[in-house]
C-alpha cells in the first residue's frame, strides 16, 4: 500500500485486497498520515480484487473521519466485482465513487 | 498462521478446517476460489463465494465462543451440475437467522456480512446446535447464455462425434488388423499351396496358426468325403480325439448338430449362453460350455466340409474381425482340400494313362513285325487294343522249313502287369524252340515254368498253340483254357478245334495233349481271342462265335487270301462295333493253305 499527498488530497493506492486481514492497519496507517490539510482521501481501488465487509468497515472508518475533517473520501476507479458490492450495499450515498 | 486441512475427495467435494483466525478465513476463501474456479465455475460465481466463504469464516471467527475460539472450524463445498453448496460449522453462542438481513444504517461500520452472504446466495440456512451450528448456503451455477449453451451443445455433439469417431478408428483398426492378418494368411497359404502336404498335416498346421490369432482355444475340422455323403473328422485340437461321423444325407433325423445345420443351411451357427449346443449334438460331449461358430466350406457350390472354432467359455465371443480371420482360413482350407482332391485325381489320370501308353507300347514291341511266310501257307495277324489295353499276344515260329508254330495268347488282366506277363511269356515261347513241334508239351512246360510268376500275381493265361506241319500239311493243337481256333474249308461250314485243358497258372501240374488234324487244301485257320466274340455293338449284343463262324464261312468261300481276310474280319468287326469303344483287345491270326 502507498500513501502519498497530493494538494490537500491524502491518495492511498498500491493495493489489492481489503479485508479483515490486515484492513485494521491499513486504517491506522492512513490516518496517522492525515493533516489537517487533507481535505479529500482518494482510495485508488483499481487495483483492489477483493473487498469484505471487514474492508467496508475500514472506509467507512475512514469515511467518518474525514467527515469529522469536514472533508470526504473518494473511491477511484473500483473494478467491475468490487464495484458491484459497493451498489449492493448502497455505498454511493457515502462515497464519491469516481470512474468505476 | 494454521494452514486449512485440504482434503480432496474429487473435484466437485471439497473439506477442510481451519481455526478461529480472520487470516485462516482469507486463506479458506481462496481455497474454495480455486477449487471452483477448477469447476469451471465463472469469474462473477467465483467472486461471489469468495466473498460470502470469508464472511461466513469471518463471522465464525469473531462470534466463536470462549470454548469453540480453540476448536477448528470446518467447511465443505458440494459443487453440482446446477448448484454449490457449502456447509461451515462453527462454535458461536448461535444467533437467530432472519429471513432477510437489513443493511445496517450507511455510517454503521458493522453489521454487512449477512446482508452480502444473502443477496449473494440462493439461499441460507443457519442450523444452530448444542455445541456446533451449521451455515448451508446455497448458489444456482448460473443458467447458460444462448450462446454458451449453444457452445455447450456444440461441445456436447462434439464430444459424442469425437466418441463415434473413436469408435469407428476403433473398428477400423480392428477390420485393418483382421485384414492384415487375412491378407497375411492368404499369402502364406499360397505360398504353402504350392508344396505339397498331406492336407491333414497342412490343415493342422494352419489351425494352430489360426487358435493363436483369434485366441481361440479349440478347432475341429469336419471334411466331406468326395461324394458328399458324409462328414468326417479330419483334424481336431480336442484331446478326447472325437472321430463320430456325420450323415449328409437328405433325409436324416434332427439335425442337432451346429456342423450338419452349418452344411444345410451353407451359414455360420453361432453356439454360446444363448444358444447352446444341444445335448444331442456330437460335439456336446467334447465341449459344454464353450462359444464359437460352425463354419461351412464350399468350394466351387461342392460342400467340401465345416470348420467349428470356439472358446472354452461361453462369453467372450469373438469380434468381427476375429470372425473375418476365421472365414478366411477357411475358406482358403477349402480351396487346399479341393485342389488336393484334383491333383489326385489328375496325377491318377495321368498315370493311368501313362500306364496305358507303357502297356499298348510293351504290347505292340511282343508282336512279331513280320510273320513267316512258307510255301503254300500264308499267315497274317491283327491286333487292335482297346482303351483299357488287354493282354493278348500272337506269334508265329518256324521250324527249320518243317513247318511254324502258331500262338495265340491272353493274358488276364489289364494294364502293365497284363502286358508284362505277356513279354515273360513270349520269351519263354522263344526259349524252347525244341519243343515247337510238340504244342502240347510246350503247354506244359510253360505252365510249369510260369505257374510261380502266375500263381504269386494271380493271373493266369489262356493259350492256344498250334503246330502246321508243312510237309505233312497237318496240324497239331494244343489249348490252355483258350476259345478253339475256326479252321474252314471251301463249301464247308468251320469248325472248332481245340478248346481242351486249364488256363496257364491255375494247376502246377497240368498236362496238355494235342489234336491233330489235317489240314486240306483251300484251308483257312483263324486263331483268335475273346475280344473278338465279345465285340460289342451300341444294343450291347456282342458279335459272338456264330457271326464269326458265318464270316468266316465267306472268307474261306471267297477264297480270300490271309491278307483279304484279315482286312475283312476287321472291317467287320468294326461295322458291328459301330462308335462303341472296345472293351478288350481284338487279336487274330489268320493261316490260309492254298
Amino acid at each position: 500500500m502507498r500513501i502519498q499527498t497530493q494538494g490537500d488530497t491524502l491518495i492511498v493506492t498500491d493495493f489489492t485486497e481489503l479485508t479483515a486481514d490486515g484492513g485494521i492497519r491499513a486504517r491506522d496507517s492512513i490516518r496517522q498520515s492525515l493533516t489537517d490539510a487533507h481535505t479529500t482521501l482518494d482510495m485508488d481501488l483499481s487495483q483492489v480484487k477483493f473487498l469484505d465487509s471487514h474492508g467496508i468497515s475500514v472506509l467507512i472508518s475512514l469515511h467518518k473521519t474525514m467527515c469529522q475533517r469536514g472533508g470526504k473520501v473518494r473511491l477511484l476507479h473500483p473494478k467491475p466485482a468490487v464495484f458491484q458490492i459497493l451498489q449492493l450495499l448502497s455505498l454511493g450515498e457515502v462515497f464519491d465513487i469516481i470512474n468505476p | 498462521m494454521v494452514t486449512p486441512q485440504i482434503n480432496l475427495v474429487g473435484t466437485r467435494f471439497l473439506s477442510l478446517t481451519f481455526a478461529c483466525d480472520l487470516r485462516e478465513s482469507r486463506e479458506v476463501s481462496r481455497c474454495v476460489r480455486q477449487f471452483l474456479a477448477e469447476a469451471q465455475l465463472p469469474e462473477s460465481d467465483l467472486h461471489a463465494w469468495e466473498l460470502m466463504v470469508t464472511e461466513a469464516a469471518n463471522n465464525a471467527a469473531d462470534y466463536a465462543t470462549e470454548a469453540g475460539r480453540g476448536l477448528p472450524n470446518r467447511l465443505e463445498v458440494f459443487c453440482r451440475d446446477d448448484e454449490v453448496e457449502i456447509r461451515l460449522t462453527d462454535h458461536t453462542a448461535g444467533f437467530e437467522m432472519p429471513e432477510r438481513a437489513l443493511l445496517p444504517p450507511v455510517d454503521r461500520e458493522k453489521g454487512r456480512g449477512l446482508f452480502l452472504i444473502q443477496s449473494l446466495a440462493s439461499g441460507v440456512e443457519y442450523l444452530r446446535g448444542r455445541k456446533e451450528n451449521c451455515m448451508v448456503i446455497r448458489r444456482q451455477r448460473p443458467v447458460l447464455t444462448v450462446s454458451a449453451l449453444s457452445a455447450t451443445a456444440s461441445t456436447v455433439a462434439m464430444e459424442r462425434r469425437l466418441l463415434e469417431d473413436e469408435q469407428t478408428l476403433q473398428a477400423m483398426t480392428e477390420e485393418l488388423a483382421s485384414c492384415y492378418e487375412s491378407l497375411s494368411a492368404v499369402f502364406r497359404f499360397s505360398s504353402a499351396l504350392n508344396r505339397f502336404q498331406q492336407t491333414e498335416e497342412f490343415a493342422a498346421t494352419w489351425m494352430r496358426e489360426l487358435l493363436m490369432i483369434v485366441e481361440a482355444d479349440w478347432y475341429l475340422l469336419q471334411v466331406a468325403d468326395p461324394e458328399g455323403r458324409e462328414l468326417h473328422v479330419a483334424v481336431t485340437s480336442l484331446p478326447a480325439d472325437p472321430d463320430y461321423v456325420l450323415s449328409l444325407s437328405p433325409a436324416p433325423p434332427a439335425a442337432e448338430s451346429v456342423e450338419l445345420r452349418a452344411a444345410r443351411t451353407r451359414q455360420d451357427v453361432w453356439f454360446d449362453a444363448a444358444s447352446p449346443l444341444l445335448p444331442g449334438d456330437p460335439l456336446f460331449p467334447f465341449i459344454q460350455h464353450s462359444n464359437g461358430l460352425a463354419h461351412p466350406i464350399f468350394a466351387e457350390e461342392s460342400l467340401i466340409g465345416v470348420l467349428s472354432v470356439g472358446r472354452l467359455s461361453t462369453d467372450a465371443s469373438f469380434k468381427a474381425g476375429q470372425v473375418n480371420v476365421i472365414q478366411t482360413f477357411a475358406d482358403f482350407l477349402g480351396v487346399q482340400i479341393s485342389n488336393a482332391r484334383f491333383r489326385t485325381e489328375h496325377l491318377k489320370a495321368q498315370l493311368m494313362t501313362r500306364e496305358l501308353e507303357i502297356a499298348s507300347s510293351l504290347q505292340r514291341s511282343l508282336l512279331p513285325e513280320r510273320l513267316p511266310q512258307m510255301p503254300g501257307l500264308e499267315v497274317a495277324g491283327y491286333y487292335q487294343s482297346a482303351r483299357l489295353v488287354g493282354g493278348d499276344f500272337y506269334d508265329a515260329i518256324a521250324t527249320n522249313g518243317h513247318g511254324l508254330l502258331l500262338v495265340m495268347a491272353d493274358v488276364m488282366g489289364k494294364g502293365v502287369p497284363a502286358a508284362m506277363v505277356a513279354t515273360i511269356f513270349r520269351s519263354h515261347l522263344h526259349a524252347r524252340p525244341d519243343l515247337v513241334e510238340r504244342p502240347g508239351e510246350f503247354l506244359t512246360w510253360l505252365n510249369h515254368s510260369l505257374f510261380p510268376d502266375l500263381d504269386r500275381m494271380e493271373m493266369f493265361i489262356t493259350a492256344q498253340l498250334v503246330f502246321v506241319d508243312a510237309a505233312a500239311r497237318r496240324i497239331r493243337v494244343a489249348g490252355a483254357g483258350h476259345c478253339p481256333l475256326l479252321m474252314a474249308t471251301t463249301g464247308s461250314t468251320p469248325v472248332e478245334v481245340g478248346n481242351t485243358g486249364f488256363p496257364l497258372g491255375i494247376m502246377r501240374d497240368a498236362v496238355f495233349s494235342e489234336e491233330v488234324s489235317d489240314l486240306r487244301p483251300a484251308t483257312r485257320l483263324l486263331l483268335f481271342t475273346d475280344g473278338v466274340t465279345d465285340t460289342a455293338n451300341s444294343n450291347r449284343e456282342h458279335f459272338g462265335l456264330d457271326r464269326l463262324k458265318e464270316r468266316w464261312r465267306l472268307i474261306a468261300d471267297r477264297r480270300q487270301n490271309a491278307s483279304q481276310a484279315v482286312q475283312d474280319l476287321a472291317s467287320v468287326l468294326q461295322t458291328f462295333q459301330g462308335k462303341e469303344p472296345a472293351t478288350d483287345d481284338q487279336t487274330f491270326l489268320v493261316l490260309v493253305n492254298e
